[in-house]
């Protein structure tokens, strides 16, 4: 590889490593986990120089660090059970606060995305995937192997459960204020 | 409205943000590091390695993928036409030593030179003696087996088909005169005499 090369790779890293990285916490739900994805992604595009004249170099990033995701994952001895629901107080295996301490804190965001973590992987990924860098259905579906219609359907439902969920939050807190 | 509104942007924000690490956390120096070190132990891999490895050097890994298939597709093949011809070769040798009978394979095998006294135990050991041992023989419904008539028989045969009957009875006596038991008559031998002294019987040559 020659420093020309070597030059715009490192760029290439640095300006989507986080994208990378995101992706794959969105598969795995953990720090560390998705660290070691983002630097498997980037040595196996480094060997197969795979990365040099890309049409669309977000969504084949997104592939390559999704699939890299998925193989490890099933590689881990632990796979990622289900995770419980915010109002379960402070058992979500995230990096990120509890529910119940984010909501005394009123960190929505955190909540938020103690929500999002919560949901299903067919859900959770797409709506991450939609809200990178706006990728489009398409490109979702491109990237995932599903129909375009699948990843619109799927965001909606995501979308939608996660409105529910904010919406029976905020009530419940709300009535906590009033009673106190 | 307003509500769901307000839901719609909370939602937005926190997916904006969602598994976002910040920009100082680091990450893109972490992911340099380990890809320096990584070039650094692959700089100059050995050609085993180079193999064997997924996608380091997909060109050469194309080059030696033709002989990959076939120097085993080869020796396959040589194996495969190298045990066509040891076939017959050892069903002959496995004949021979079904007809050969035991006590003429043993002799051999104690004839062979051995170097070692392991080597002179080896033939003497069971599968070797279970490969010499012949077929049982069928059992035959006439005991002796028939055989040709000898010349002295066949000769005697043509005689008998073109003698007269004075010849053939002449023939039969002198045959029972051979089988007829040989009698031979006692011997007498007389004691023999006492001998006489030679002084008495003798006359002195010098009184005459």
């Amino acid at each position: 590889m020659t420093t020309d090369e070597e030059a715009e790779f490192t760029e290439l890293v640095r300006r989507q490593s986080r994208f990378v990285f995101r992706v794959a916490y969105a598969v795995l739900l953990n720090s560390h986990d998705a660290e070691d994805v983002v630097q498997e992604t980037f040595l196996k595009l480094y060997r197969n120089r795979g990365w040099q004249n890309l049409d669309n170099e977000r969504a084949f990033l997104a592939r390559v660090a999704w699939r890299v995701a998925v193989d490890s994952r099933s590689r881990s001895p632990q796979p990622a059970g289900p995770i419980s629901e915010p109002d379960q107080a402070g058992e979500l295996p995230s990096p990120r606060p509890g529910p119940e301490q984010t909501l005394l804190n009123a960190n929505q965001m955190a909540t938020v995305h103690s929500m999002i973590d919560a949901l299903p992987e067919d859900l959770r990924v797409p709506l991450a995937l939609s809200a990178f860098d706006e990728l489009n259905s398409r490109e979702i579906g491109g990237i995932l192997g599903i129909p375009e219609g699948t990843v619109r359907t799927r965001l909606q439902r995501a979308r939608e459960m996660l409105r529910k969920k904010l919406s029976a939050l905020r009530d419940a807190r709300l009535q906590e204020t009033r009673y106190v | 409205m307003c509500d769901d509104d307000n839901l719609d942007q909370l939602l937005d924000a926190a997916l904006s943000t969602y598994a976002d690490p910040g920009p100082d956390s680091g990450l893109q120096e972490r992911v340099l590091a380990h890809l320096a070190v990584a070039r650094a132990t692959t700089a100059e891999p050995p050609i085993s390695v180079t193999l064997l490895r997924p996608g380091k050097s997909s060109a050469n890994r194309r080059r030696w993928l033709p002989w990959a298939v076939a120097l085993p597709a080869a020796a396959c093949l040589l194996l495969f036409f190298f045990m066509q011809k040891t076939a017959p070769l050892r069903s002959s040798r496995a004949e021979q030593g079904f007809m050969q009978p035991p006590h003429a394979a043993l002799r051999t095998e104690n004839l062979l030179p051995s170097k070692s006294g392991s080597a002179r135990r080896k033939p003497l050991s069971q599968p070797v003696a279970r490969m010499t041992q012949p077929a049982p023989l069928p059992k035959l419904d006439v005991f002796p087996t028939p055989r040709p008539l000898t010349s002295e028989e066949q000769a005697l045969a043509v005689f008998i088909s073109h003698a007269s009957d004075a010849e053939r009875k002449a023939l039969i006596e002198s045959q029972k005169q051979f089988q007829a038991p040989i009698s031979i008559a006692a011997i007498r031998i007389p004691p023999l005499e006492p001998l006489k002294p030679l002084d008495q019987d003798t006359p002195d040559p010098n009184n005459n």
